[in-house]
């Protein structure tokens, strides 16, 4: 039996090297294949995760479960002291309550006297966090509602809070959610009191650089910024996060969402904003063709007095 | 001799899939969704090489290429490329393999924390080749660091727990003459 091993190996050299060559030249044409035609690609990663992200799922909950449960279980050694800060904590929210409580009123009242109506498109499918990207240089996740719930490419995903990213890369039942934290992530955003536009642009840390702003100085830490709806992609007004300067002196945002700590999302559906293309038809009355022979003459006329 | 049975090998064929699938599995949970500020070590690649020099007959690069390339597609990196790049990085391990048999584990230590550093290099001139973006270099080399870390573990685990171990020569060579 052993000689026949040393026999299979003789002629298996030469064949597993080929094999090997094969296997190669595939992967490496799968990646110029990849670059060049990248969407066709990209549908078909889709696809893969699709298959088999499901399989994984019910697996993952309860691992999932398991390890936060003993993580929640190493913070009751820190009870006390726990306790304490949460009940400093509630003082303050106390606070911050009521003010939230006269704001929500006033703001109630100001909505009245302009009789805005939010927009009523502004719907929303809520996700569950399926999977991370499993990566340390790419800030994704995977959520388990896809195709078959109408999701599309390019939605916002955000927490209860503010924007966690948008929708790229949708499959028949789960879609992936790039998030504002990944480098290939910019995102209008329109900076409030002083009404600066800016990029929020993910550098693959917690705190996200705010780039190309038009005046820096009209920028204070702990203004708000919010999406711009610029170029269409997200719809405008959601909460993004607050300013914050960095050590460096650089202005970054400090995100709403929770990111750390991510279990449900939801989508937002946009149709979006149905753009102007024709001129104003509503200003200038309806031409008539007896309108337009009385107005050639007159306008050669005015032409030969200038 | 009930080593080199078929069953055998297909058996320890299908547990490195196994493998495979559980440190995706792992890699995929969603304990920590924000970005992290220490990369988690690549344990598959350090699975394939420590495999590969050990029982490379356990490993066919179908195998390892398949494995590689379902993380590819997992973790959204360009597909292909990360896996071309281990095969050739097995391959390698699969020649070297013979020479180290016999050397002593802080040979085999080193020869595979330059392979891993070159597998890292590879990927990162690739990308730059192809006009890709690339990861943060930081990331990149602390990721390669906490690689080369758990490759003892790796090895070790699979050497006790899996039997992955060496066939010495003095085997290969009672293996042979009979």
């Amino acid at each position: 039996m052993a000689r026949d091993r040393a026999h299979q190996e003789d002629y298996a050299g030469p064949l597993r090297r080929l094999v090997t060559f094969v296997i190669l030249l595939c992967l490496i044409g799968l990646f110029i294949f990849w670059r060049i035609d990248s969407p066709r690609v990209e549908r078909f990663r889709a696809q893969v995760v699709d298959r088999v992200m499901p399989g994984f799922s019910w697996a993952m909950a309860p691992v999932t479960a398991t390890v936060n449960l003993i993580r929640d279980f190493q913070s009751y050694q820190s009870l006390y002291a726990q306790n304490q800060e949460l009940r400093r904590e509630l003082q303050q929210m106390k606070s911050w309550k009521e003010a939230a409580l006269q704001l929500e009123q006033e703001n109630a009242r100001l909505l009245d006297l302009n009789n805005v109506r939010l927009d009523p498109q502004l719907t929303y499918v809520t996700g569950v966090v399926l999977a991370d990207s499993g990566s340390p240089f790419r800030q994704s996740l995977l959520l388990n509602v896809g195709n078959r719930d109408g999701i599309q490419d390019g939605w916002a995903a955000m927490d209860g809070l503010g924007l966690v990213g948008r929708i790229s890369g949708v499959g028949e039942r789960t879609s992936r959610v790039i998030m504002l934290t990944d480098t290939s992530s910019k995102v209008p955003a329109l900076i409030q009191p002083s009404g600066q536009k800016a990029l929020v642009v993910g550098d693959n840390s917690m705190v996200p650089p705010i780039d190309f702003l038009e005046d820096a100085d009209q920028v204070r830490p702990g203004d708000r910024v919010i999406t711009s709806g610029d170029a269409g992609v997200l719809p405008p007004g959601l909460v993004i996060g607050q300013v914050a300067k960095d050590p460096g002196g650089r202005l970054r945002v400090r995100l709403s969402a929770d990111i750390e700590r991510l279990e449900f999302l939801r989508v937002l559906r946009d149709h979006g904003t149905p753009a102007v293309d024709t001129a104003g038809d509503l200003v200038v009355p309806p031409e008539t063709e007896e309108d337009l022979a009385e107005e050639a003459p007159q306008d050669t006329g005015e032409a030969v007095d200038g | 001799m009930a080593d080199n049975t078929a069953s055998r090998l297909w058996l320890m064929r299908l547990t490195f899939l196994a493998l495979a699938l559980t440190t995706v599995f792992f890699r995929l949970l969603p304990l920590e969704t924000g970005p992290v500020r220490w990369p988690a070590p690549d344990v598959l690649l350090a699975l394939c090489l420590a495999w590969s020099l050990r029982r490379p007959d356990y490993v066919p690069a179908v195998f390892v290429a398949a494995a590689i390339l379902l993380t590819d597609f997992f973790f959204q990196r360009p597909p292909g490329l990360m896996a071309a790049i281990v095969v050739l990085a097995c391959e390698a391990m699969r020649k070297r393999g013979p020479g180290l048999r016999d050397a002593g584990f802080l040979a085999e230590m080193i020869l595979v924390a330059l392979t891993i550093l070159a597998v890292a290099l590879a990927y990162r001139v690739a990308l730059t080749l192809f006009m890709l973006p690339r990861p943060l270099l930081g990331l990149s080399l602390l990721q390669v660091l906490f690689t080369v870390a758990i490759y003892p573990v790796v090895a070790l685990a699979s050497e006790w727990l899996l039997g992955v171990r060496a066939r010495s020569n003095a085997e290969l060579a009672a293996g042979r003459m009979t």
